[in-house]
């Protein structure tokens, strides 16, 4: 199964952009989908109606950050267990361990995405989930 | 040595003295009681001595009268004297019972020998009245050889008396005297002794007693009630005069070591609580340390990708694609510059220190609106005021009016584009002795679940309109320490929504502190 869709979730407009940038080089037949916060980000997934096999997402937001997001989605009944990726600028441990402490959460990456990175969640990451 | 061994010795002194002064007057007595015996012996003698002297002078006499008158009386009487005294012999019976002495013996049988020569003699002359011529008998006896005898006869009973008299002097022993006397010192003595031993126990011991016990007692710590003899003029009162100083120093050593308790007390309570706050800066100011790096390396490492980007765009001839990239790195660098701005008020507002001065709000929100005024959509608003609070409050002028500039800022920047008439509104009143300084609005407002976490560092709560570093409110609240106060938040319960944020600031800074 190859790459269709993707979300990035994230409230800084240049690190959305950066994320769409690169995902398009990696592979422009994929679709992105962007929330700018994890409010925004359980909306989207709530009327989109193709589901992003991958999620990058990020921790400090306004509203509802990561780790409030990833309880939320662990919570929706049925949902398509897409591999969320932590991008951040955090590497601290306790924001690594809050994250790890999720199910989803497959790996951490520091932001900003760069190919190297896409392509790993591509091909390891999706490929061990299916 | 111990007054009390002083008192022992001087107690044991005295019975001394009373022991020897009774044996002393038991000898002195059974002496004198001898010697009365012995006196009474010697007068029992010379009474003897002198009736055989008087018996031989009456028989004589009678002899005389008898020789010369002839009468038959006479001669009778001297016959019966005769009879009962000139022998004597009953006399030196009795005299060697009294226990005489050899010498005293040998004078009375001597004057008994004399005597009976004598009645010899007279008898002779009597037995010659009968016959011869009573005068040539008459002469007779004042011949020298019968005065001879009656002489020989006084002269020994005068030698007895004398002999009476030298042993009735020897009977008065000297040791009787000596005891007498001595017995009689030792008593004026020990009567002395005693009642200076008396008088001294009064005056010396006993309060000596009291005041060392009073000083014992005070140095084992208790406060003595009553110190006796302060009004004496000796030592002792010396010594209880120093007591009540001591007294009054251990009384004030006492409250002294009480207050250094309760000082104690206290001390480790704010040191506690010292340390609790210490503790909790220290935790904020790690999370801030953190917070921080990770917002300043954030926008440093987009904006260096997004430059790779633009410079690859570029090379690709995608300029389009390449001003996008520049406008997203300007977006990012904006948002660094904001963060350390932001960052060096709040480290400005935390540390500077500050006097207090009376506070004039309608100034400050005049001139905070003046600096908002070209603030994009601040012409949308209508902006009210009430200053209902007229009086003097006394605090920190820049913390207050950082508070004010931010919040109506804030006001300006979360308005809500769908209402038709935005205003803001900056109000004051006083409210039980606290200043209240509100900031209302019908904006945006903050959802219920934000609240709590409202005044915390790195927040934002508005999803695309949110500009900021998310330090405003953080700072705010800082400035609200800083001044003693509180800043709260409330839903303006205007229909429509919108915020209220009050800032509520003791009347005098210096006072709630």
């Amino acid at each position: 199964m190859s790459l269709s869709c993707v979300m990035v979730v994230d409230d800084s407009e240049p690190d959305q952009f950066i994320s769409k940038v690169m995902i398009e080089q990696h592979d422009s037949n994929i679709t992105v989908l962007q929330a700018y916060d994890g409010q925004e980000a359980l909306e989207v997934l709530d009327k989109s109606e193709i589901k992003p096999q991958l999620i990058f997402l990020d921790i400090n937001m306004p509203r509802m950050n990561g780790h409030e997001f990833l309880a939320a989605y662990e919570k929706i009944p049925n949902n398509d267990a897409s591999v969320i990726v932590m991008l951040t600028s955090s590497d601290q441990t306790k924001d690594v361990e809050g994250s790890a402490a999720y199910q989803s959460v497959k790996a951490h990456f520091a932001k900003p995405l760069d190919i190297a990175g896409l392509e790993l969640a591509d091909k390891d990451l999706l490929k061990k989930a299916s | 040595m111990a007054i009390s061994k002083i008192v022992r010795t001087l107690f044991f002194l005295c019975l001394g003295l009373g022991v020897v002064t009774v044996v002393s007057v038991y000898f002195m007595s059974r002496n004198i009681g001898e010697q009365s015996v012995v006196q009474q012996k010697n007068f029992e003698l010379l009474l003897l001595s002198q009736d055989i002297e008087r018996a031989s002078a009456l028989l004589t006499r009678e002899a005389i009268s008898y020789t010369l008158t002839g009468e038959q009386d006479h001669l009778d009487a001297y016959t019966k004297g005769l009879a009962t005294s000139r022998s004597r012999e009953p006399a030196i019976g009795r005299m060697v019972q009294l226990g005489a002495s050899a010498a005293g013996l040998d004078l009375l049988r001597g004057m008994k020998t004399e005597a009976d020569a004598i009645v010899l003699w007279e008898q002779a002359l009597m037995a010659s009245v009968s016959g011869a011529s009573s005068v040539a008998a008459a002469q007779s006896f004042f011949q020298g050889d019968h005065a001879l005898s009656k002489a020989s006869v006084a002269d020994l009973s005068a030698e007895f008396r004398l002999l009476l008299a030298e042993r009735g002097a020897a009977g008065l022993s000297p040791n009787a005297l000596i005891a007498g006397s001595v017995s009689l010192v030792l008593f004026f003595v020990l009567f002395a002794v005693a009642a200076l031993f008396f008088c001294w126990k009064k005056m010396i011991p006993l309060p000596l007693k009291d005041a060392v016990q009073t000083l014992v007692s005070l140095a084992s710590g208790n406060v003595v009630e009553g110190i006796a003899h302060v009004d004496d003029k000796s030592e002792i009162g010396d010594i209880a005069r120093a007591s009540v100083v001591f007294r009054e120093s251990l009384q004030s050593n006492t409250k002294l070591s009480a207050d250094l308790e309760r000082f104690d007390e206290s001390l480790e309570l704010r040191v506690e609580k010292r340390t609790k706050d210490l503790s909790a800066a220290n935790d904020e100011l790690e999370e801030f340390a953190y917070r921080t790096s990770h917002d300043l390396r954030s926008p440093i490492n987009s904006s260096s990708r997004l430059l790779q980007m633009v410079q690859k765009s570029l090379e690709g001839g995608n300029s389009d694609q390449a001003l996008v990239g520049l406008n997203h790195a300007q977006t990012s660098l904006n948002k660094l510059e904001t963060l350390i701005s932001d960052m060096l008020v709040l480290a400005e507002a935390k540390g500077k220190g500050e006097d207090s001065e009376v506070v004039d709000f309608e100034t400050l929100t005049k001139a905070a609106l003046d600096k908002m005024m070209h603030m994009e959509f601040y012409d949308r608003l209508d902006v009210q005021t009430d200053f209902a609070f007229t009086g003097d409050l006394f605090s920190k002028q820049s913390r207050i009016n950082m508070v004010l500039e931010n919040l109506i800022s804030n006001a300006i920047k979360y308005q809500d584009p769908e209402k038709d008439r935005p205003y803001i509104k900056i109000s004051t009143k006083l409210v039980d002795g606290w200043v209240y300084m509100e900031v209302e609005d019908n904006g945006l407002g903050v959802p219920k679940e934000q609240q709590k976490k409202l005044f915390s560092m790195f927040q934002r709560f508005h999803p695309k309109v949110s500009f900021g570093s998310g330090l405003g409110l953080y700072l705010l609240k800082k400035c609200a320490d800083v001044v003693g106060g509180e800043i709260g938040y409330l839903d303006n319960p205007a229909s429509g929504g919108g915020s209220i944020f009050r800032l509520t600031i003791p009347m005098d800074l210096a006072e709630a502190a």
